[in-house]
């Protein structure tokens, strides 16, 4: 050809210098969520680097990979990190994204604290991971950070302290944003038995967070001034009480593992009727689900103490055999939504299912463990580790995958590749159970959490390298999710408004949303605004051509 | 459109309903509140395991100055009530600034008298889970006090330049925050003083 094609991008002029200062000095709901996601991931990336560390470490008995020591300080920040700098982040982020855009409005009620609440999280977090070049290292109590161990600890122990007060601030700002959004800032005719269960969900988090994390925030206070004031707290000797330490913990310890876990209900609660093209399966007995698990799980902590003499075990038993009632309830609302449905087994669908499925067998195992005399066998044991990651990873991360998958697409205006999808989905799933399915049969044969090392003999060895191989999977799972990101980023932006045939809100305006979030906002006169709005349509289309 | 979409969300539902200042603000408190129980539910747990309380060998506080401090409190909470009553009644507040700086001096007094009542005592923090549940407390305490005061102060400022007969939620949110800690000074004084004294 003799010709040379010259193309010219047609760019809008934009500031170029002013674009970094526009995501620093965001209060809009959209770039807020979106930085919540990457400070998430980004800390997600860290805390993954440590558990592959561990898993590298426990590969084989005597290992000396890591000395005791730091595969302690190692052990407690993955766990501190993931539970609260990755996972509740990670839904607050898609929260602060979609809630907004769910019910109709413009933005969050306090969007400035909004702003606030999201940039003390990086403090907060970067203080805690200080400990590794402070003194002495980081933190190595593990998450629960009991006392007296804790006591001991030097400078990152009070970093630890500090940075998780500056995260409970976030998200006790956080909460109390989300609350008010959600109770005043819904559009006309969005009433709360037409909310989006995600909505729900988020709002049901919130709840918890307000009435749990102060007691956590009491405890940590209590903490630094019995290391550094010399107060009796925690002391025996003094008057003090062990249980002063173990109440103020779990009274927000339980709480946190459904404030944990409800953002990825809420998820799987939209996502599993789109995919099936069906509506929600008892939609208001997912609702009432919802408020008795908050009701029942500020009932249960003492499960956490079946083995401290200090609780009535009979009592916590049955209150914690009871909470897995309305959570039962949930499984069936999906299944019967799936059920003679037309399902498509796109990305997110298919991490829908994982879900599903995963989470049914941490749900299952949390049952056994509620039941004394089995937790007197298993306390401490990797099964209590198979069981938190079979609810947060398993549960949890699946869900949060599902809703990257399925709203990328309104985030960026771009798809994440299905081929990839797939790929990172099967890699994810097969290596979480080759991981962590083995540690229940460790936690059986007594294996004990949080050891740096074990014997030869202990007959522990197979199964430890079989979880430490899968992990390696899943590791090889999330760099092509991350190669999925950076390929679906870099092209066109083609995605229509509405590229799942979605029902809530969120799909009715552009893909990405404008500042303002709608042009126009749809009547809203069932749950499921933009399913009404695409009928009513498809029926005006045919109404036309009757006519014509 | 979009002007329409925006009377439709957010002007539209502020005409309703209590506002969103005072609805946070009541969530807060709420969680306050667990705060604050946390350490009442050690007090209480604490003292029921315990045969003589407070433990013998703790000499036990004055009765006086935290009894004066306490009742300035109150005072500041009443003063609080009738600034209130100023935003609801008049359609531009002037005398709102006047009990305001009256609820203000009354807490400052309170701080006043607390930190007095520091001076008088023979216990250290670290003579037991009695002085640490009695220091703890009240210097939180004092820290929500000194937090309202800041809040008051702005409200000061707010009412003097008028902006206050344009938007009343916020002063409405402030005044809920200083019941709740009048509330609390009071709760902390009686199981601190006259329920161990008397």
């Amino acid at each position: 050809m003799a010709t040379t094609e010259v193309r010219v991008r047609a760019q809008p002029p934009r500031p170029r210098p002013q674009r970094a200062l526009d995501w620093l000095t965001t209060t809009d709901h959209k770039k807020i969520g979106i930085m919540y996601l990457f400070n998430s991931f980004s800390f997600f990336a860290i805390g993954g680097a440590m558990a592959m560390l561990m898993r590298t470490q426990l590969i084989q008995p005597n290992s000396m990979f890591l000395s005791p020591d730091l595969y302690n300080q190692i052990f407690t920040m993955h766990g501190s990190l993931m539970i609260f700098l990755v996972i509740f982040p990670l839904l607050a982020g898609f929260g602060n994204y979609f809630v907004p855009l769910q019910i109709g409005a413009l933005d969050m009620a306090f969007p400035r604290v909004n702003a606030l609440s999201f940039w003390l999280l990086p403090v907060g977090g970067l203080t805690m991971v200080a400990g590794f070049i402070a003194k002495g290292g980081a933190a190595a109590a593990g998450w629960t950070n009991y006392a007296p161990l804790s006591l001991q600890g030097a400078t990152g122990e009070d970093l630890w302290i500090l940075g998780l007060g500056i995260v409970g601030v976030s998200s006790l700002l956080g909460a109390i944003n989300f609350i008010v959004t959600v109770l005043r800032l819904r559009a006309p005719g969005m009433s709360m038995t037409r909310l989006p269960i995600f909505c729900w969900a988020t709002l049901g988090t919130s709840m918890l967070v307000v009435l749990a994390v102060p007691s956590f925030t009491a405890n940590l206070v209590m903490m630094f001034t019995e290391r550094h004031l010399g107060t009796a707290f925690f002391d025996p000797g003094q008057g003090g009480s062990i249980a002063n330490y173990l109440n103020t913990f779990w009274f927000f310890g339980h709480p946190e593992v459904y404030m944990l876990i409800m953002g990825g209900w809420g998820i799987i609660s939209e996502i599993v009727p789109v995919f099936s093209g069906k509506p929600l399966f008892g939609y208001r007995g997912v609702i009432l689900a919802l408020m008795l698990v908050i009701a029942l799980s500020f009932s249960v902590w003492g499960h956490h103490m079946y083995t401290t003499g200090l609780v009535d075990n009979s009592f916590f038993s049955v209150t914690t055999e009871l909470i897995s009632i309305p959570t039962g309830v949930l499984f069936f609302n999906w299944l019967f939504t799936m059920w003679k449905g037309k399902l498509r087994l796109e990305p997110p669908m298919l991490f829908a299912m994982g879900f599903i499925a995963m989470f049914l067998i941490g749900g299952i195992d949390g049952v056994w463990m509620a039941a004394p005399a089995m937790d007197y066998a298993i306390h401490d044991t990797y099964f209590v580790v198979a069981h938190i990651h079979y609810v947060l990873f398993g549960g949890t991360l699946f869900a949060v995958m599902a809703a990257m998958y399925y709203w990328f697409p309104k985030m960026t205006g771009r798809f994440l590749n299905r081929r990839l999808g797939y790929w990172h989905f099967w890699l994810m799933f097969i290596g979480f159970n080759v991981t962590f399915f083995p540690m229940h049969f460790l936690g059986l044969e007594g294996m004990p959490r949080r050891i740096a090392s074990y014997p030869a003999d202990a007959g522990w060895t197979t199964l430890n390298a079989v979880a430490s191989a899968g992990s390696y999977l899943i590791a090889v799972s999330m760099l092509i999710a991350f190669a999925n990101l950076i390929v679906s980023l870099r092209k066109p932006k083609d995605v229509p408004d509405d590229p799942w045939d979605g029902y809530s809100l969120e799909w009715a305006t552009s893909s990405p949303p404008p500042a303002h979030n709608f042009d126009v906002l749809p009547d809203v006169r069932s749950e499921r605004p933009v399913y009404d709005l695409r009928k009513q349509r498809l029926r005006g289309d045919a109404a036309q051509e009757g006519g014509t | 459109m979009s002007l329409e979409a925006t009377d439709r969300t957010l002007e539209g539902r502020a005409v309703r309903g209590i506002s969103s200042s005072v609805m946070g603000m009541t969530i807060f408190i709420a969680s306050e509140a667990i705060f604050f129980g946390a350490f009442f539910g050690i007090y209480w747990s604490t003292f029921a395991a315990q045969s003589v309380w407070p433990p013998k060998d703790i000499p036990l506080p004055g009765l006086v100055v935290p009894s004066i401090g306490v009742a300035l409190l109150v005072l500041s909470g009443l003063f609080m009530i009738g600034a209130q009553r100023t935003l609801k009644n008049s359609s531009y507040p002037r005398g709102t600034v006047v009990w305001v700086a009256a609820t203000l001096v009354a807490a400052l007094a309170f701080v006043v008298a607390l930190i007095a009542g520091y001076q008088g005592l023979a216990f250290g923090i670290k003579d037991g889970i009695y002085p640490s549940l009695f220091y703890l407390m009240t210097a939180i305490e004092l820290a929500h006090v000194i937090g309202g005061v800041v809040l008051l102060l702005l409200l000061v400022v707010r009412a003097s330049s008028g902006e206050l007969g344009l938007r009343r939620e916020s002063a409405q949110a402030s005044a809920l925050y200083w019941y709740f800690v009048v509330l609390l000074g009071v709760g902390i004084y009686v199981v601190f003083y006259p329920a161990v004294t008397l």
